[in-house]
């Protein structure tokens, strides 16, 4: 009796597992601890989401650099005019497809400090908009854009 | 033989103590949940196929509108009906533009048609301000308006061919049905290969210049401080970083790359202390266009005038002179100040230096010249001045209280700079700055000021 009782268990046991990892979503949506929710904390707070889920462990002129490119994105005709249009544009940016834009982030994380050196105007990528890693991307299309410059492992581009 | 037995095996197994419906049940459950797992699937994938669609139809619906606002623009007679046109185009580019900006189709295949979409809306207006003024549009630009015209006619064929292809079950737009389209041998057209064609169609639209902040020329300005500046060699880069930053802190500097953007500049790198620094000189001249000290002072010791202070005298110690603070936000221990060039009474806000100061040592922990360098003139021609303050007073809203009067230059969007009044006044607990043109009154631009604790910022 015993046995069969243990591989019961067993069976439900992955069958529940099944089920409950099913219905949980990714990292869940939370609000972010913004100090006076003025819009342009949360304009820096959705911005360093998308530089953190890109640029994660790059160094701090990294981060700065993938920030910039994002806020001249907003200004180039190409491109959406807002800040969101520019981030949440499907195909554009791997943070928002894998989830990534929904993680908080601290505003004394250096990844926020970047994106608020970038909104001041600091822009080490000399008005590039795009950006690629070369030993990842499979986009062919990008290598064609003159490049500007080369900053930790990512090029950017024109 | 030995696979029969492990057969007979498991059939006894089975049929010990229901083990068999046992079995049955768990897998009847793990199919079902399975079947009801792709069922929701499914329904997800539609609803984003119909999120798609809708963005697709109010894009072809748009790009519709202003096929036909642009045919009418270009036999308006009146500039006002010319003006009401220029104002609903500029809607309809506006949200086609945002509905194609919700498209999955990676921006490569949309460049050109974005482009178009941004710059049409603009252009007529530039267009139908100068007819406003009383000037009358020059034959080439009737003929600009005609080739628009043709190519939004052409843009909007292509749409609504696209349209039918959608309406029909041939045009899908998301990327997992392309996997079914391959297995079943097609029937399907892809979204992304229907946008490149419609982006090829755009192969021959040449960029426009003309009075608009989206106009080729505004974009590219050749930055002033440069343009006919010599090149320095790398060593001489990274003498004048080393005196730039100071001589005394920095041990060393080296050069990392070289940028080519806007302006070409030696990416360097100055060692300071326990700490490395990046930095940007520009090749051309030799100035510094950016300085990044990651420090983080652990406490203020300071004030914000005393920064303000020290950061002048950085300023003028680099050769910056008649640069004066116009706003501030302070951040930790640290104060960002925005420092603008003075010539004579006017405050030019286009030569725009930035100094970050730590409030602990007073030193440049952060540096930003890229406005001075691309506008900075050392002497502009001031205008005459055919309205004085009072008149200047008289301009602006009676229902604000005006508090300051200063004068000041500032860019428009269209690049030109307009020398004006800056009045500073409060209405229903906000404050404003309005400037007024000091040649003909009009009123230029409106900022409100938001200021906290931390410092001001204008919008």
């Amino acid at each position: 009796m015993k046995r069969n009782t243990l591989i019961i268990l067993c069976w439900i046991f992955v069958a529940g597992s099944f089920i409950i990892s099913s219905l949980t979503n990714g990292p869940a949506l939370q609000t972010a601890n913004g100090s006076d929710g003025s819009n342009t904390n949360n304009d820096t707070q959705l911005l360093a989401r998308c530089v953190n889920g890109e640029a994660r462990g790059e160094p701090y002129i990294g981060q700065v650099a993938v920030a910039a490119v994002i806020l001249n994105r907003v200004k180039h005709p190409s491109f959406p005019n807002t800040l969101s249009g520019v981030i949440y544009q499907p195909q554009a940016f791997t943070a928002v497809s894998d989830g990534q834009i929904n993680v908080p982030i601290d505003e004394n994380s250096q990844v926020y400090k970047a994106c608020r050196e970038a909104m001041n105007g600091s822009d080490p990528t000399g008005g590039a908009i795009y950006y690629y890693n070369p030993a990842k991307t499979t986009n062919q299309w990008i290598y064609n854009r003159p490049v500007v410059k080369t900053i930790g492992k990512h090029k950017f581009a024109k | 033989m030995k696979f029969r037995e492990k057969l007979k095996d498991i059939k006894g197994r089975l049929s010990d103590r229901h083990m068999y419906s046992i079995v049955l049940v768990v897998t009847a459950v793990i199919a079902g949940f399975g079947i009801y797992q792709y069922k929701r699937s499914i329904d997800f994938k539609d609803q984003v196929e119909r999120g798609y669609q809708r963005a697709f139809t109010d894009l072809v619906h748009y790009v519709n509108n202003l096929d036909a606002t642009l045919t009418k623009a270009i036999v308006a007679n009146a500039p006002s009906q010319l003006s009401a046109l220029a104002v609903d185009l500029w809607r309809h580019a506006a949200f086609a533009q945002a509905n194609l900006g919700q498209l999955p189709v990676s921006n490569a295949e949309l460049d050109n048609t974005a482009n178009f979409l941004s710059q049409v809306g603009d252009y007529t207006y530039s267009l139908s301000k100068k007819a406003e003024n009383g000037e009358k549009l020059t034959s080439e630009e009737i003929n600009r308006l005609s080739e628009l015209q043709k190519y939004s006619a052409n843009l909007n064929e292509k749409l609504q061919q696209m349209e039918s292809e959608m309406f029909g079950g041939v045009l899908r737009f998301g990327s997992f049905s392309n996997i079914t389209s391959k297995i079943t041998g097609g029937g399907e057209q892809s979204f992304d290969k229907s946008m490149s064609e419609i982006e090829n169609g755009f192969s021959e639209y040449a960029s426009l210049i003309y009075d608009g902040p989206f106009s080729e020329h505004v974009r590219n300005r050749k930055p002033r401080m440069i343009q006919d500046a010599p090149q320095i060699s790398e060593d001489e880069a990274k003498a004048r970083l080393m005196n730039f930053i100071g001589a005394d802190k920095v041990s060393s500097v080296e050069i990392t790359g070289e940028s080519n953007g806007d302006i070409l500049t030696y990416s360097c790198t100055a060692s300071v202390q326990d700490r490395q620094i990046y930095a940007e000189v520009t090749k051309n001249g030799g100035h510094v266009l950016l300085v990044l000290d990651e420090r983080q002072p652990e406490q203020a010791q300071m004030e914000v005038q005393d920064a303000a202070m020290a950061a002048r005298d950085f300023l003028a110690r680099n050769g910056y002179q008649n640069m004066f603070e116009s706003y501030y936000q302070r951040e930790g221990n640290t104060v960002l100040i925005n420092y603008a060039f003075k010539q004579g009474d006017y405050v030019i806000y286009t030569d725009l230096i930035k100094v970050k100061i730590a409030l602990d040592t007073g030193e440049m922990i952060g540096f930003e010249a890229h406005g001075y360098i691309t506008n900075h003139l050392d002497k502009r021609q001031l205008p005459a001045e055919s309205i004085s303050e009072g008149e200047a007073r008289g301009k602006v809203n009676s229902a604000i209280e005006i508090s300051d009067i200063n004068k000041a230059m500032i860019p428009l969007e269209n690049g030109k700079e307009v020398f004006c009044y800056e009045l500073k006044g409060r209405h229903n607990d906000k404050n404003f700055l309005v400037y007024i043109n000091v040649e003909n009154g009009n009123e230029e631009k409106i900022l409100i000021l938001l200021e906290n604790e931390n410092g001001t910022l204008t919008i």
